[in-house]
C-alpha cells in the first residue's frame, strides 16, 4: 500500500499552516476539475457515437476515424479526471490536465470566433427554426473558461514534490481508464438508451425543448396532438437505409391505425428539405413526416431510428432498436441474414 | 381508410387490367362513383408545373391529403391529366372526363377511370421530372413568397392556408379582447412559404384576422427566404418562423414565438394585456 503523504519542499515549509492550507486548496481545485472531467466523460461513455459525431463536426478526425478519436479522448478525460480526484497533482498529471483544458477552451473559443464572423451560425442554420442552441457560442466559451481554468490554476497550488511514485493510485487510474474505454467501445450495443438520453418513460413531451427563453422549441409545440391520446413517434434519419427499410412496415401500421383507431404514427426528422423531398417521392410514406430541429432531436437518441409511445403527453415506452420497433408495429422480424449468402464475394 | 401501398398498387393494377379487358368496372355495379382510394384530392400549393422548361401558372396540382400519397396534375399544356404515385415512381395519364370536381373543390377519380402508364418519374434535387405523351414536364417547389404580403396573397399562393384557416376555431374570449383593443396595434408575421410549420400555424392567425376585421389591430405578413440567413431575417432578428412582431406606436412591444402559435389569438391577447 502506498503512502499518500508526500514530501514538501522543506520540512519547515511542509509543517507550516500556510502550506497545509495551500495543499488543501490545491487538492480542492484538482478534485473539482477532476469531477467536472469525469461527469463529462460519463456522458460520452454512454453515448460514444454522439461524441464521435461531435469530433467529426470539429474536424478532429483527420488522423484516425472519429470513433477511434472518441475513445482516445474518453480515455484521456477519464485518466486526467480520476488522477486529479485521487490527488495526483504531479507535473506529469498537471501538464496533461492543462493541455486538455487548453484544448477544450480552444474548441469553444474557435466556435465563438466563427460565430462572430457569421460562419458557424450559417452552417448550423436550417429549416423553420434557424440555429437553435442551448448555449450561445459566447456563453459556451465563457462558461468553459470560468469552469475549467480557475480549478486548474488552483490544482497547481501546494502541489506535492518529490517522494515516492504513487504506484497504487496510478494503477487504479490505469485500471479504471481501461475499464471505461472498454465500456465506451461496447456502450452503443448495450441497452442504455433511456439512461443516456433525455427520452425515457415518464418524460413530458411539453418539457422536451431546445433553444432558450421565448425562442425555445418544444416537442409539445411541434406536435401538439401528443398532449391527448396515444401516439407512436419515430425519430428518423430519412437518408438511412435502416429507416427506409422500415417504411413498408410503417405504411402498413399507419393504414391500420387510420382504420382501427389505433395510435396515430408521426415521424420526426431533422433531415434537410432535399432529403425529405427525395424520401417522400422515392418511398411514398403513408404517414406524416414532420420537420424537427436537430438540436431538439439529438439529445433524444443514440442511434436512429428510435421510437416512443406517448400517452396524453407523457412518454410511456421507448423502442431503441429496429427489432423493437418492428415488434411494436406488429411486423414480422426481418429475415436473418444467411451467413452463406453474406460470405459470398 | 387507405390500405398499404402494396395492396393499393395491386388494386390499381387490377382495376387497370379490368378496365382494359372489359370496359368500365363500375358499369357492372350499375352506379359510377369515385375510386375507392383515389378520391378527395385537394389543391396543393407546394409545387409548380413546368412543361418543356416553361412554368405553367394555370396548372392545377392536387394531392391526397392523407394516407398513401398521390398527385394529380391538370394543365392545358399536357394532353391528359397526369397521376404521379410517390413510392411506386409511376407516371400515369387519366381521361379528363373521368375526373370529378366536387363543390368543395376536392377532386375524385371515377371508379372506372383507366390509367395509362407513361413510365417512371425521376428525382433531381427537389424536382420531380417525368415524361408524358411526348412532353417533358417537372414538378418543382414553388419559389418562396417574399416581402410584405396580405392574407389573400397567402391563401392564393397556397390553398392549404385557406383550408386550415377555415377549419380553425379561435378562442371567443380572446377574440373579444382583441376586438376591444383601444390603441392601434400592428402585428407583422414573419413566415416562410417553404416552412411546414408556417403552413400549420399562420392559417390560425388568418382566421383570427378575419374575425377581428374592423378592430384596431392590423396584421401583415412578411415572407422570408429559405434558411433565414437573408438580410431581412437579420434586420428584424428573426431566429425562427413563424414569428409575430407586435408593434404599438411604432415600437416593438413583444413577439409571438414558437409555443404562442398553438393559439395565436390567446397569446396576442395576453401580450397586449400585459402592456
Amino acid at each position: 500500500m502506498e503512502t499518500v503523504v508526500t514530501l514538501a519542499p522543506s520540512a519547515s515549509a511542509s509543517s507550516s499552516p500556510t502550506w497545509a492550507w495551500r495543499r488543501v486548496l490545491g487538492y480542492f481545485g484538482g478534485a473539482v476539475l477532476g469531477l467536472i472531467l469525469l461527469v463529462a466523460a460519463g456522458a460520452k461513455a454512454l453515448d460514444p457515437q454522439g461524441f464521435a459525431e461531435q469530433i467529426h463536426a470539429e474536424n478532429l478526425d483527420f488522423a484516425f476515424s472519429a470513433p477511434a478519436v472518441a475513445l482516445i479522448g474518453l480515455g484521456i478525460e477519464v485518466a486526467v479526471g480520476l488522477a486529479l480526484l485521487l490527488g495526483l497533482r504531479r507535473l506529469w498529471v498537471l501538464i496533461p490536465s492543462a493541455l486538455l483544458v487548453a484544448f477544450l477552451v480552444f474548441l469553444t473559443a474557435r466556435t465563438y470566433v466563427r460565430s462572430i464572423q457569421g460562419e458557424a451560425s450559417a452552417a448550423a442554420s436550417c429549416g423553420c427554426f434557424g440555429n437553435l442552441v442551448q448555449r450561445t457560442p459566447g456563453e459556451a466559451f465563457w462558461q468553459d473558461l470560468l469552469m475549467l481554468v480557475p480549478p486548474l490554476g488552483l490544482a497547481f497550488v501546494g502541489r506535492p514534490r518529490g517522494g515516492r511514485f504513487p504506484r497504487g493510485r496510478v494503477a487504479a487510474v490505469a485500471l479504471a481508464t481501461g475499464a471505461v474505454v472498454a465500456f465506451g467501445a461496447k456502450a452503443s450495443e448495450l441497452p442504455l438508451d433511456d439512461l443516456a438520453t433525455r427520452l425515457k418513460p415518464g418524460v413530458q413531451t411539453a418539457k422536451v425543448c431546445a433553444g432558450e427563453g421565448a425562442e425555445a422549441v418544444c416537442l409539445g409545440t411541434l406536435v401538439p396532438d401528443l398532449a391527448r391520446g396515444n401516439h407512436m413517434v419515430v425519430l428518423a434519419d430519412l437518408d438511412s437505409a435502416t429507416f427506409t427499410g422500415l417504411v413498408p412496415d410503417l405504411n402498413r401500421y399507419s393504414a391500420g391505425a387510420e382504420g382501427q383507431g389505433a395510435r396515430p404514427l408521426i415521424v420526426l426528422s431533422g433531415s434537410s428539405s432535399e432529403s425529405k423531398t427525395s424520401f417522400f417521392w422515392k418511398f411514398g410514406p403513408a404517414f406524416e413526416v414532420r420537420e424537427a430541429p436537430p438540436a431538439l432531436l439529438r439529445p433524444l437518441y443514440r442511434r436512429l431510428p428510435r421510437a416512443f409511445e406517448v400517452r396524453d403527453g407523457q412518454v410511456a415506452r421507448t423502442f431503441s432498436t429496429v427489432e423493437e420497433i418492428r415488434r411494436e408495429l406488429g411486423a414480422p422480424a426481418a429475415p436473418a441474414e444467411d451467413p452463406a449468402q453474406s460470405s459470398r464475394p | 381508410m387507405m390500405p398499404p401501398r402494396a395492396l393499393r398498387s395491386g388494386f390499381l393494377t387490377l382495376a387497370l387490367g379490368a378496365a382494359f379487358a372489359s370496359g368500365p368496372i363500375g358499369a357492372a355495379a350499375g352506379q359510377m362513383g369515385a375510386d375507392a382510394f383515389l378520391h378527395g384530392f385537394e389543391r396543393s400549393g407546394d409545387y409548380q408545373l413546368t412543361v418543356g422548361g416553361k412554368v405553367q401558372p394555370a396548372a392545377e396540382i392536387y394531392a391526397l391529403p392523407s394516407g398513401v400519397p398521390a398527385f394529380l396534375i391538370l394543365s392545358s399544356a399536357l394532353p391528359s391529366p397526369v397521376l404521379l404515385m410517390p413510392g411506386e415512381g409511376s407516371v400515369q395519364t387519366v381521361q379528363l372526363m373521368k375526373i370529378l370536381t366536387r363543390p368543395d373543390g376536392t377532386v375524385d377519380l371515377m371508379a372506372d377511370a383507366a390509367l395509362s402508364p407513361q413510365g417512371k418519374f425521376e428525382i433531381v434535387g427537389e424536382d420531380v421530372r417525368f415524361k408524358t405523351e411526348g412532353r417533358t414536364a417537372a414538378l418543382q417547389p414553388r419559389p418562396a413568397l417574399l416581402g410584405l404580403k396580405k392574407a389573400v396573397d397567402l391563401t392564393t399562393y397556397n390553398p392549404e392556408y385557406a383550408r386550415r384557416a377555415k377549419a380553425y376555431k379561435p378562442n371567443d374570449k380572446a377574440v373579444q379582447k382583441l376586438r376591444g383593443v383601444a390603441q392601434p396595434v400592428r402585428v407583422r408575421v414573419f413566415f416562410g412559404s417553404w416552412c411546414p410549420h408556417c403552413k400549420e400555424h399562420v392559417p390560425l392567425l388568418l382566421k383570427v384576422e378575419e374575425q377581428i376585421k374592423g378592430s384596431k389591430i392590423q396584421i401583415e405578413y412578411y415572407g422570408l427566404a429559405k434558411g433565414l440567413g437573408d438580410a431581412d431575417s437579420k434586420k428584424f432578428g428573426i431566429q425562427s418562423v413563424p414569428t409575430g412582431v407586435v408593434y404599438s406606436n411604432g415600437k416593438e412591444i413583444g413577439r409571438l414565438n414558437a409555443a404562442d402559435w398553438a393559439a395565436p389569438e390567446t397569446a396576442l391577447a395576453a401580450l397586449l394585456a400585459r402592456k
